[in-house]
């Protein structure tokens, strides 16, 4: 690699590195490990090269993000079974306090957070995808190769079923609060 | 409707702000692209050192193996001139000894392959034929009792006659005298 391409490199990851943080923690919802997926993504990024040559530079490196996070999480799964299988589900440490914490603090974004952990990974990672507003719902579905209607249903899936959730944690919040 | 666009306002916020790394990512990650790629030319430089290895490893095999197949396939037989090598004698010729001019020729291929087949040896147990002599087996060169006699008998007859008297002569019976030892002496007591 020149210097130029150094330098060009450098600047690619100072530029992309918090988005592809959270797609790396989109799917593996540790601090940690997702910060590991991101060396790891742009490690590779800078061996096997091609990401000069690329049309949409954050389809191209949430790919990349996505398909290494996935490799992580299926290792460190099978890493867990193999040593402690009561430990797979106590694994994983969220980035965000539990609904229970947040609530008390009433901070809503922080609630929010702690509820797009708890859903299932197909509605969240779409979610997370499309939060970013230069993903649009076609290039969601060339991530995760999936149908690009599959995408939108799974969008809309994934909001309703947040907004429910917010709901009756308000709900629960004002009863709280009554009594 | 408005709690609706309320509520979606609210999602969109809190999506926009969900999954914020650690303050100082882009540093870690440049910084553990650097270790790495540090690593990587160690590694690339070991390799290039080391190339010789594997080299030095199988060269000497190949070379031990060729030597044990030559080895074990058998040298040929050294050519000799034995014609050459063993004085000549003269021998007076039979009628049943082939003219020296005419050439030996070696045992066909056919025969070697008929051989083969017949003892079921293997290749390498088969050896090359010695050349074949004009003159079987190869006259040796006469020892001095022989060459004494054959100047016994080319002598002439009173030389001849002369020397088997003498011979006689020197063959009569030979007396030898007794031997005398004398008896040893016994030491007196009480001396060493």
């Amino acid at each position: 690699m020149t210097r130029d391409e150094e330098a060009e490199f450098t600047a690619l990851v100072e530029r992309q590195s918090r988005f592809v943080f959270r797609v790396t923690y989109a799917v593996l919802l540790n601090c940690a490990d997702a910060e590991d997926a991101v060396q790891e993504s742009f490690l590779k990024l800078h061996r096997h090269g091609g990401w000069q040559q690329v049309d949409n530079e954050r389809a191209f490196l949430a790919r990349v993000a996505w398909r290494t996070a996935v490799d992580h999480l299926r290792s460190k799964r099978t890493a867990s079974r193999l040593q402690n299988p009561q430990e797979v589900l106590s694994e994983m440490p969220s980035l965000h306090p539990g609904p229970e914490q947040t609530m008390m603090a009433a901070d809503q974004h922080a609630l929010i957070h702690s509820l797009i952990d708890t859903l299932p990974d197909d509605l969240r990672i779409p979610l997370v995808l499309s939060s970013t507003q230069e993903l649009n719902s076609r290039e969601i579905a060339a991530i995760l190769e999936i149908p690009e209607g599959t995408v939108r249903t799974r969008l809309q899936r994934a909001r309703l079923l947040l907004r429910q959730k917010l709901e009756v944690r308000q709900f629960r919040n004002q009863e709280t609060r009554h009594a | 409707m408005p709690e609706h666009d309320e509520m979606d306002r609210l999602l969109d916020s809190a999506l926009f702000t969900y999954a914020t790394p650690r303050p100082g990512l882009e540093d870690r990650v440049l910084r553990s692209l650097a270790v790495t790629r540090a690593g990587d030319s160690e590694n690339r430089r070991f390799r290039s050192t080391r190339r010789w290895l594997p080299w030095a490893i199988a060269v000497p095999i190949a070379a031990a193996i060729a030597l044990l197949f030559l080895l074990t396939r058998g040298t040929p037989a050294p050519r000799r001139n034995y014609a050459q090598s063993v004085p000549q004698v003269q021998r007076p010729a039979t009628p049943s000894e082939r003219p020296q001019s005419s050439k030996v020729r070696a045992p066909s291929r056919a025969v070697h392959s008929v051989r083969r087949q017949a003892t079921g040896a293997p290749e390498i147990a088969i050896r090359r034929d010695l050349p074949k002599q004009n003159i079987f087996p190869i006259p040796q060169p006469l020892s001095s009792e022989e060459q004494a006699l054959v100047a016994l008998a080319q002598a002439p007859e009173p030389v001849r006659q002369s020397l088997i008297q003498a011979q006689n002569k020197d063959e009569g019976p030979i007396t030898i005298s007794a031997i005398q030892i004398q008896p040893l002496k016994m030491p007196d007591p009480g001396q060493n």
